[in-house]
């Protein structure tokens, strides 16, 4: 069976969180997820695609001044699948990770001002069986998320 | 959208839809002049029409308490589903939240507790 990839560019605005979990969600609904498979796919890339919109470009609230130019600023997902093994990531090309291993630390938190929990990467690892950051100052940062659905298979607390 | 409602003074948020990134900003927005203007410290999350949640949420709910608990401030949670349960169970958001199980029984608690320190 040959891999099935999507590819999705999409503005980076915070409307397109819901939308890239709802992608995620619709590209892998034919593996039959549980409903906590499927939450915790969309919390992941929820978490992912956020970093990459407020931290990766800046978008939020306050900053105004990141909102110019927000169409040339995009977030990538590429979604992959292959039987039960499904792949996630999340790539942009803002300003990068000064220091991975600190950011991937739980609670910790570059805008605490903005009521960041520091969770995002926490809940990622949580959430998916891997997660793997790359990231390059001034460059971009790429999230890769693997994880196997098991779907019925998998005895989980019941709904 | 349901509005945000004062009960026995106590601002119930209900939290309808998908509390992540983009949700979180606009409902701090709606929080934040009512606790200032009304002067309530005491905050109780509806979560029984919540359909999702990611840190964000988290952040929103800790970040609003850290501001409330200043006054003696205290944060509830009621009508919390499973998913909802363990996502805040897990961020460990029950060490300075505390779940009831209907939003009545919520602003009840904390309003007899205001009394009491009167």
């Amino acid at each position: 069976m040959a891999e099935n990839e999507v590819r999705i560019e999409m503005t980076a605005c915070p409307q397109n969180e819901r939308f890239a979990r709802l992608a995620a969600a619709g590209f892998i609904v034919d593996l039959n997820p549980t409903l906590i498979e499927l939450e915790d796919v969309k919390t992941a890339v929820s978490e992912a695609v956020t970093n990459a919109i407020i931290h990766g470009y800046g978008i939020y609230q306050e900053k105004q001044e990141n909102k110019k130019n927000l169409e040339e600023k995009k977030v990538f997902m590429i979604l992959r699948k292959k039987e039960k093994d499904i792949t996630v990531i999340i790539e942009d090309y803002g300003k990068g990770i000064k220091d991975i291993e600190k950011a991937m630390e739980p609670m910790y938190t570059t805008r605490p001002e903005w009521e960041r929990s520091g969770m995002g990467f926490a809940f990622m690892e949580a959430f998916m069986d891997s997660l793997i950051v790359e990231s390059e100052l001034g460059e971009g940062t790429k999230i890769t998320m693997k994880k196997r659905i098991f779907s019925e298979d998998r005895e989980l607390f019941d709904e | 959208m349901r509005r945000l409602y004062i009960e026995k003074h106590s601002l119930v948020v209900p939290v309808e839809g998908e509390l992540d990134q983009h949700m979180a900003g606009i409902l701090r927005a709606q929080i934040d002049p009512l606790l200032a203007r009304e002067g309530i410290r005491d905050i109780v999350y509806d979560f029984s029409e919540t359909e999702f949640m990611d840190s964000s949420g988290i952040g929103m709910i800790m970040g609003r308490h850290r501001q409330v608990s200043y006054l003696g401030g205290r944060t509830g949670v009621c009508n919390v589903g499973k998913a909802m349960d363990r996502l805040l169970r897990m961020a460990g958001l029950y060490r300075i939240v505390e779940k009831f199980e209907s939003c009545e029984e919520a602003t009840e608690n904390f309003a007899k507790t205001r009394e009491s320190l009167l």
